[in-house]
């Protein structure tokens, strides 16, 4: 074992990194002088900040020289803290701010952090403090409520900003005058998961006056119960954009007055779709409208959400008829993705109606193996997230 | 066809669209046609290179891996995944996963690659320091100053990922 060489020991520990597993990563760095050597920066490569008792370590470890060259993705979650609890969450970005910049990382997520009295008021005081991580290209909110001050200090902290994520966050008090900090923002790809209904698409106009139109490619709008999908269709629609992955909930893609042959125009440049609900008429239609069918790739049916209004669904094996899978001759896959892994006592067939269907109406298709049904994670975040998935 | 001599010196023939899998027979036959002179692989034996093959002559229809843009998210990267055969195939003796290891590391099978060294990690996981190195055969030559390092080390990677 000691005689592989060490980019390949290299690549075991970064595989026995992604599996998020401290333990077994601790147990790499005592196992011999090579393997230590090549898991100590991999074991700090994800900084995670939970509570107030690690701001001392946290400080301690900042202090190491190396550690700036480690930290590729810092986490702070406070989930469970109310905002009067939060001021520990200033200490780190005093923290951050004392010790950095640190030009690695990439990637920050912000689970639960909530709006400041400080902050709120002196948002260019934020700015300052974020400035230690102006090499930002990944940002990740989840569950919080952010006002537009701050949102406008992460527009104009993080310059290199390519994936933005805002899951499950009340949006609303964005408010309607969001201010356009930086129109160089040029996003690659964006995720906006809403299941509160509560949302503003106020932040959709934003990125659509920023360089964003030009550059977004992977496109993830989620409004479960979200009233507002026809302002969504205002922003999705909207000539310019070159998006070639686009992911649509279920209530945005069943109603039929979204998809017309206009918006299907906007989507000349589509490789992969990805519906998170099963086939339904309108976008079974949709796919007939898509004016490049030569490009599409990839079509995805998400069928794992546990909170997709069934009940609303129109759904009859005449929209499987109309999936017009022949239209597209570079298409890949076909894929039925359902989230998790199938309890080996599930009652039910193991593949799912739609696609033993589909295979039938196709069967060329099918020969070619085109079809797949797999399990795949959602979101790879911890916590809250998973009980909400399985409510 | 493609024929190659490996290290002990034995020669496999295989049809193009298999070799060509090995990044390293493909550049070294230039993508033309047949190769008439064997390629010389000195550093895979024959019981290595036969699973080489294997492997190759399983996955020789498969579409070639998308690009992946930076930045795409876990569960879009993995869509192939290890199937069934993947992991049957891998399961050998510790010295052969090495080897093959090595061999697709010096052949350029990124796929093969991939695959063994999941393998090392998958037996890697829940396991001691202790029981890794017995595992291995590795011997860890720690000094006292560096076992009370690693300590303290653990202690802090504990207290910023808990």
């Amino acid at each position: 074992m000691s005689s592989l060489p060490p980019e390949l020991v290299l690549m075991i520990v970064g595989i026995v990194a992604d599996s998020n597993v401290t333990s077994d990563l601790l147990a790499c760095t005592s196992t011999c002088r090579q393997w230590n050597a090549a898991s100590r920066p991999v074991i700090f490569r994800h900084i995670t900040i939970k509570s107030e008792r690690q701001l001392q370590p946290l400080a301690e470890c900042l202090k190491e020289p190396n550690m700036k060259s480690w930290i590729c993705h810092f986490r702070i979650d406070a989930r469970g803290y109310r905002r009067s609890q939060q001021s520990w969450v200033l200490q780190v970005f005093d923290i951050l701010h004392t010790y950095g910049p640190f030009p690695r990382i990439q990637k920050l997520d912000l689970f639960g952090v909530y709006e400041t009295p400080d902050y709120g008021t002196h948002p260019d005081l934020f700015t300052t403090k974020l400035a230690s991580l102006s090499s930002v290209t990944s940002l990740r909110i989840l569950e919080t409520a952010l006002p537009h001050t701050l949102l406008r200090s992460y527009a104009s902290s993080f310059p290199h900003l390519e994936h933005l994520d805002i899951l499950r966050s009340k949006t609303s008090i964005f408010g309607i005058y969001m201010p356009i900090e930086n129109p160089d923002l040029a996003l690659k790809s964006f995720k906006f998961v809403d299941d509160h209904g509560e949302t503003d698409t106020e932040i959709l106009r934003w990125i659509s006056t920023t360089k964003s139109k030009e550059t977004l490619q992977a496109l993830d709008i989620d409004y479960s119960i979200s009233r507002h999908r026809l302002r969504v269709h205002r922003f999705i629609t909207s000539p310019g954009f070159h998006i070639t992955d686009l992911n649509l909930s279920s209530n945005v893609v069943n109603d039929d007055r979204i998809w017309t042959p206009q918006s299907a125009s906007v989507f000349s440049a589509l490789r992969t779709i990805t519906f998170q609900t099963i086939p339904t008429s309108p976008s079974s239609k949709f796919l007939g409208l898509l004016p490049s069918p030569e490009l599409l790739r990839s079509i995805r049916y998400e069928t794992r959400r546990k909170h997709i209004l069934v009940t609303s669904v129109w759904f009859s094996a005449r929209c499987l008829e109309e999936v017009p899978l022949d239209r597209f001759p570079n298409l890949e896959e076909v894929v039925f993705d359902e989230g998790r892994e199938r309890r080996e006592d599930s009652e039910g067939p193991k593949i799912p109606f739609w696609m033993t269907r589909l295979q039938k109406l196709h069967p060329e298709l099918d020969k070619k193996g085109l079809f797949r049904h797999v399990y795949s994670p959602r979101y790879e975040i911890p916590g809250s997230w998973d009980r909400w998935e399985r409510e | 066809m493609v024929t190659v001599v490996v290290s002990d010196g034995v020669t496999f023939t295989m049809e193009q669209d298999v070799a060509f899998q090995c990044g390293l027979i493909a550049d070294f036959a230039g993508g033309g046609g047949d190769q008439e002179e064997p390629i010389p692989i000195q550093a895979v034996n024959s019981t290595v290179m036969r699973k080489v093959i294997e492997y190759c002559e399983h996955h020789r229809n498969d579409p070639p891996q998308p690009e992946v843009p930076e930045g795409t998210p876990l569960e879009r990267k993995d869509r192939r995944g290890r199937d069934a055969w993947d992991k049957q195939f891998i399961q050998v003796e510790q010295e052969l996963l090495f080897e093959i290891i090595l061999a697709a590391n010096y052949l350029n099978i990124k796929p093969l690659l991939d695959l063994g060294c999941s393998q090392v990690a998958e037996m890697m996981k829940g396991k001691t320091p202790a029981e890794i190195q017995q595992m291995f055969n590795i011997v860890n030559g720690f000094t006292a100053d560096e076992e009370a390092q690693n300590g303290e080390g653990e202690e802090k990677a504990r207290n910023l990922n808990s």
